[in-house]
């Protein structure tokens, strides 16, 4: 039976999957940028976006990777049953400013390949959605805060 | 807070200690603390209405108004 612990160890396998993707792109992000420009890019008669793409992509890295572990805290602490603690709103701060930050990091490959664009918007529509959730978690804690403080 | 807690007099006058209030009023002692020390943002009704019932006294005796504060 599904129930809400189970979501969560989901939820924190999936973080644990993306650790790894991450730890694995970038030891193999020259190969694979290498390939998609000498397979795709190149062919088409294009200049080649091998540089851009490999700087682009290791800039974004320091972001996903502050993402991530702000993603790992906030989990922990939702599994430690304190989901509305100011910590948990600092760490949704956190996490949508590295979207934002992604955004930007990709304006400028997005100038040189029209799906960067689709990265650039992404990306900050992430960190818009993510920003109104911490807003909600800052009425929450407001709540808690009241309602523990209520005799 | 404009609103003082007089509920440390009021048990001074009626000689009944924290663990003994909190036991009849049914709350822990940590809310009755939270209430005395003056950081509860609100009373319940039921609990107003048990603390007056004890220390058999009126809600103005525990509350305080004082502007400014």
């Amino acid at each position: 039976m599904w129930n809400k612990d189970k979501s969560i160890i989901l939820s924190a396998v999936i973080i644990k999957m993306i650790y790894a993707a991450i730890a694995v792109c970038c030891v193999a992000a020259p190969f694979l940028v290498r390939y998609y420009d000498e397979s795709v890019v190149i062919p088409r008669g294009e200049s080649s976006v091998f540089l851009p793409l490999l700087v682009t992509l290791y800039c974004i890295v320091p972001p996903a990777v502050t993402a991530m572990v702000s993603l790992d805290m906030l989990l922990a602490n939702i599994r430690k049953g304190q989901p509305f603690i100011s910590r948990n709103v600092t760490l949704l701060r956190i996490i949508s400013y590295c979207c934002f930050a992604v955004s930007v990091l990709f304006i400028y490959f997005s100038f040189l390949k029209p799906f960067g664009f689709a990265i650039v918007f992404a990306a900050a529509f992430f960190g818009v959605i993510l920003r109104v959730v911490k807003n909600c978690f800052e009425q929450a804690v407001a709540l808690r805060e009241e309602n523990d403080l209520t005799v | 807070m404009a609103i003082i807690v007089n509920l440390d007099v009021m048990m001074a006058k009626r000689k009944i200690s924290s663990n003994e209030l909190a036991e009849k009023i049914g709350i822990t002692p940590a809310n009755l603390s939270v209430l005395k020390t003056g950081k509860a943002k609100a009373v319940r009704f039921s609990t107003l209405e048990k603390l007056c019932e004890v220390l058999a006294c009126q809600p103005g005796d525990i509350l305080e108004y004082r502007d400014g504060e």
